[in-house]
């Protein structure tokens, strides 16, 4: 187990950059060499996670910051629909021909509608609690501080949380309403049932926010996904079980759909 | 009010009854056979007495328990249960792949048509020596287990499991049971955590060999653990097992303890290299390996929780229900000292008198 460093943010090693994509200015973290994975962040922005780091060690983690999670406002995108085309523009500025890509909570729709639109060019998607499908319940905003943190956190004594800006929040959060669009969106599912790209979803078994329901509802519509269930974890499943996370996602995308074939070897002496 | 009874599926001879009893002598002609013959029969018997449900266990490498597989025990047992439910308590979990275990309730409940208690349980210090399992780990890995399993029999569509213990990664039980047919769990509830998991799950708490006051205590913290996740157990969501002897009379009991030691839990289970059965019991504890065992050490019933006669028995069982709120009990009335003629004598009298005047009883009570 490792020793986790709650003293300061996860992501000290991931570098600030930007780059210009087409009409945007698109500012992005990365770390880490060998094959590209581009992360779309939750409705709370851009935070590196544990999970995220160890990620960096085996392939070159590439966070972008969709625009509007900054210091400025963004009227001009419209849904998820857009999104995705920012997602594209930005890999696109990048030189990304292909990648992986990786969308968690917020960022599982705007991943999950690239994928739709542009699934040729993506190796693999890794969907973390997405926000697609998503059963009745209280939205964030309506818990208490207390069930936010136990919703987002099975475990946070292993990170180091930083309490949020209310006025970034309150700037952001229609944007974030359209990214993630109604609770069930249609389209979206005609589009995950059509899906071919290698798709693997996770979510935690703690979830306070919407269980494990998005995963379940998205193996209905596409019987190729994979659906795990990361057993206690809670929302944040990269910071909640981050080494569980990254060696799981990291074998996923060395491996793709046989990933499910066991190669650990159960040898125990020669 | 409930009433079932465990078989330990014994066998019946003079081999040693340490543990682990040496294999060579289950090699024995018959013995096996014997064994499980009786085990039948006395299943079908108590069926037949009234009994609510036949309950079986596990336990491995023993000739005084010869069911190191429940659901397979069970399997053996279920043929002749016509009325009665069968009990499986329990599970070992920490000792099993719980997809396996879910696939093997899945099969017994179908055979049952969901008249069956799974119960979960971590395992007895001797237990955890079967396939090597680290006792410091026993309580992560059977909470896990369980989640594992109620997610094998919740989720709707194939699933991979990344756990902390386990990582499974197709996993789509068959059989499965509607909501007719759907068994009913229960776990282990011998300490304020293991209380905790029943509480959560909303399962049966199982409570086992407490004195009666400290029996009154768990059901007591079992309620308000319960409140706490927002339900009320009944009677019936609690169950108490321990050893009975029924005799016709009072001192014709008393004269069958003296002769056979029945009921003295000290020597049931007496492990060869009783250091490392202490180290097990303390890493189920959470107690370091280097550590002095606290003053005392484990304390277990030297003579059967209730016992007499008929009345007597009926009258402790009575009290007992009265005193601790607690609807399911279960007693084992056999095991290998007790020479089987006894035993049927003990279950006939059970079936036949104590049930109908237990239940006159509380009755009474309840008006």
């Amino acid at each position: 187990m490792s020793e986790y460093d709650t003293s300061k943010p996860a992501g000290q090693g991931f570098a600030d950059r930007v780059v210009q994509a087409g009409e945007w200015s698109i500012r992005y973290r990365e770390s880490g060499t060998g094959s590209p994975l581009v992360w779309v962040h939750g409705a709370g922005g851009p935070e590196i996670t544990r999970g995220a780091e160890l990620l960096a060690e085996r392939h070159r983690v590439i966070a972008v910051e969709l625009p509007g999670f900054g210091d400025e406002v963004n009227d001009r995108t419209q849904g998820g629909v857009d999104a995705a085309q920012i997602v594209l523009a930005f890999a696109d500025a990048l030189g990304l021909d292909r990648f992986a890509l990786w969308g968690t909570s917020m960022g599982g729709v705007v991943a999950l509608w690239t994928a739709i639109a542009a699934g040729d060019r993506l190796d693999r998607l890794i969907l973390d609690a997405p926000a697609i499908f998503r059963p009745d319940g209280p939205s964030p905003a309506e818990l208490s501080p207390e069930e936010q943190l136990a919703a987002f956190h099975a475990h946070p004594e292993r990170k180091h949380l930083s309490p949020p800006d209310p006025e970034r929040m309150a700037r952001s959060w229609p944007l974030v309403e359209r990214l993630v669009g109604p609770a069930y969106d249609e389209q979206l599912a005609a589009g995950a049932a059509s899906l071919e790209t290698p798709t693997l979803v996770l979510c935690g078994s703690r979830d306070g926010l919407f269980g494990v329901a998005p995963g379940r509802e998205l193996k209905r519509l596409q019987p190729r996904a994979q659906f795990t269930i990361v057993y206690d974890a809670a929302h944040d499943i990269s910071g909640d079980r981050p080494e569980a996370f990254a060696a799981y996602v990291s074998d996923f995308i060395e491996r793709g759909r046989t990933f499910v074939v066991q190669d650990r070897s159960t040898l125990i002496y020669a | 009010m409930q009433f079932s009874v465990f078989h330990p599926f014994p066998t019946y001879n003079d081999v040693p009854d340490y543990w682990p009893t040496p294999a060579k002598f289950a090699r024995t002609h018959g013995l096996v056979t014997d064994g499980l013959d009786k085990a039948v029969e006395f299943a079908r018997l108590a069926d037949q007495l009234g009994f609510d449900a036949v309950s079986v266990a596990e336990h491995h490498y023993s000739k005084m328990q010869l069911s190191p597989n429940p659901l397979l025990a069970g399997a053996i047992v279920a043929p002749v249960l016509e009325r009665a439910d069968l009990n499986l308590l329990g599970l070992t979990l920490p000792l099993l792949n719980p997809i396996r275990a879910a696939e093997e309730i899945g099969m017994i409940n179908a055979l049952m048509h969901g008249r069956l208690l799974v119960g979960f349980f971590r395992g007895t210090p001797n237990e955890l020596l079967t396939y090597g399992t680290n006792p410091y780990e026993t309580r992560e890995v059977f909470e896990e287990a369980v989640d594992l399993i109620m997610a094998a029999f919740s989720e709707p569509e194939p699933f991979a499991w990344l756990g902390r213990h386990f990582d499974y990664r197709t996993v789509s039980v068959w059989p499965q049971f509607d909501e007719a047919t759907r068994p009913k769990f229960l776990a282990a509830a011998n300490s304020p955590k293991s209380l905790e998991v029943a509480a959560r799950h909303r399962f049966i708490a199982g409570f086992s060999f407490a004195p009666q006051p400290v029996a009154a205590k768990f059901a007591e913290s079992f309620r308000q653990t319960a409140a706490a996740y927002g339900w009320q157990p009944t009677p019936d969501d609690m169950l108490y097992r321990c050893i009975a002897l029924v005799a016709e009379s009072d001192e014709r009991a008393e004269e069958i303890y003296q002769r056979t030691g029945y009921g003295d839990m000290n020597t049931l289970f007496k492990p060869v290299n009783f250091e490392a059965a202490f180290t097990v019991a303390k890493g189920m504890a959470g107690i370091p390996a280097n550590a002095e065992m606290p003053p005392g050490g484990p304390s277990m019933p030297a003579r059967p929780m209730f016992f007499g006669g008929p009345e007597t028995v009926a009258a402790q069982i009575a009290d007992f229900v009265r005193e601790t709120g607690i609807g399911r009990i279960e007693v084992t009335l056999n095991d290998a000292k007790l020479p089987y003629a006894d035993a049927v004598n003990s279950l006939t009298l059970f079936g036949r008198e104590v049930i109908p005047a237990v239940r006159e009883q509380v009755a009474a009570v309840a008006a």
